[in-house]
């Protein structure tokens, strides 16, 4: 179980040969896996100013676990389960931090403006007064390149009105059990859907870059 | 479908939310076809991921290493002050001592409530006051204002 609280007596912690052992029995699917969930947490945190890539992120997950900042039993959880625990927690926390620094706005803060104006975004209207200018372009490029890769997900679906519907009802925050109910569509039909957008996303990673863009 | 021109970023935080969520819920197999089957060398991926983990364990050794040594270096130098402030012959430690209790005459009442008369004092007396002294600073204050 991934936690953060504080640790009881009988909670186990993983001493370093047992998380090193854990790297070397991993398959190169389940690494698949976790690249996957490393670069997508990636990306999340780029919206906030993070500059971090898939493989910095996997560093700083085992990190956490090995300054026993997080707890990992074996039996309740898989090493890969832990891992994306972690990295989870890395990127919501980089996300508070970077809200509660003001360097990032909430959308809630945002002034109601036009939607449709295409003068300003939230990112540039916030940047950092901490950075000097060139920086503060540089991070603001990052949150906007972030914003564009899933504005192209989106419009890579083209025909697709299924994928387009399901990623329109995520935009608008809606729980899959929502959109299930809005669209009158079956779980495994979702499910199905769901697939799709993650396929596509996975096939708009550049090859060989371990960047997030 | 979208009436919107522009993505906020909360609007993509949420996309990426969503997928976060079927990444971790879906089979690792099914990901690491559809990583093959985009064109991606499912290996080399893997050896990448693997070195940055392993590369985490490292950091972490060396942290490790560090704070170690650091703590080593911390009591080392604290010890050799320590035998330098209190060390030497007999004559050396009371006449050290007595230095001490003549800058800081207010100590002077505090060791005569144990010790009536200070020329009283045994030279194990003497070494348990430097021991105190030590502890409060005293010393380190001596030697500061003596350099």
């Amino acid at each position: 179980m991934l936690t953060d609280e504080p640790r009881s007596k009988s909670e186990k912690v993983a001493t370093i040969d047992e998380i090193s052992e854990a790297i070397e029995k991993l398959h190169p699917e389940e690494w698949a896996k976790l690249r996957a969930y490393a670069k997508n947490r990636a990306h999340m945190m780029a919206l906030y100013g993070g500059a971090l890539d898939a493989e910095d992120l996997v560093q700083c997950a085992i990190i956490a676990l090995l300054e026993q900042r997080r707890t990992w039993n074996p039996k309740k959880v898989t090493f890969i389960g832990v891992l994306m625990g972690a990295m989870k927690s890395i990127a919501s926390n980089h996300k508070e931090k970077s809200l509660k620094s003001g360097y990032s706005v909430s959308e809630s803060q945002l002034a109601s403006g036009n939607e449709n104006d295409e003068s300003e975004t939230p990112v540039t209207l916030h940047p950092d007064s901490r950075l000097n200018p060139e920086q503060q372009m540089l991070v603001s490029e990052d949150e906007q390149e972030t914003v564009r890769f899933v504005e192209n997900l989106y419009a890579f679906f083209g025909e697709d009105l299924e994928a387009l519907l399901v990623m329109d009802c995520w935009k608008e925050g809606l729980s899959g059990t929502e959109i299930i109910q809005t669209l009158e569509i079956d779980r495994k039909a979702y499910e199905t859907i769901v697939k799709r957008i993650r396929r596509k996303n996975t096939a708009q990673w550049p090859k060989g870059s371990s960047h997030v863009s | 479908m979208s009436a919107k021109k522009h993505w906020t970023r909360e609007d993509a935080e949420r996309v990426l939310d969503h997928l976060a969520d079927s990444i971790e819920t879906g089979a690792a197999a099914e990901i690491a076809a559809d990583l093959k089957d985009s064109g991606h060398d499912l290996n080399d991926v893997a050896s990448r991921m693997k070195a940055a983990a392993l590369a985490g364990v490292k950091e972490y050794r060396q942290q490790r290493l560090h704070h170690a040594r650091q703590r080593y270096q911390e009591s080392s130098l604290k010890i050799e002050r320590r035998t330098r402030r209190i060390g030497g012959s007999r004559e050396e430690r009371r006449q050290r001592f007595f230095s001490v209790i003549e800058a800081k005459p207010e100590l002077k009442s505090a060791l005569t409530m144990q010790h009536r008369d200070l020329n009283e004092l045994t030279d194990t007396d003497i070494d348990s006051a430097l021991e105190e002294l030590e502890i409060l600073g005293a010393l380190e204050d001596l030697d500061d204002s003596d350099s």
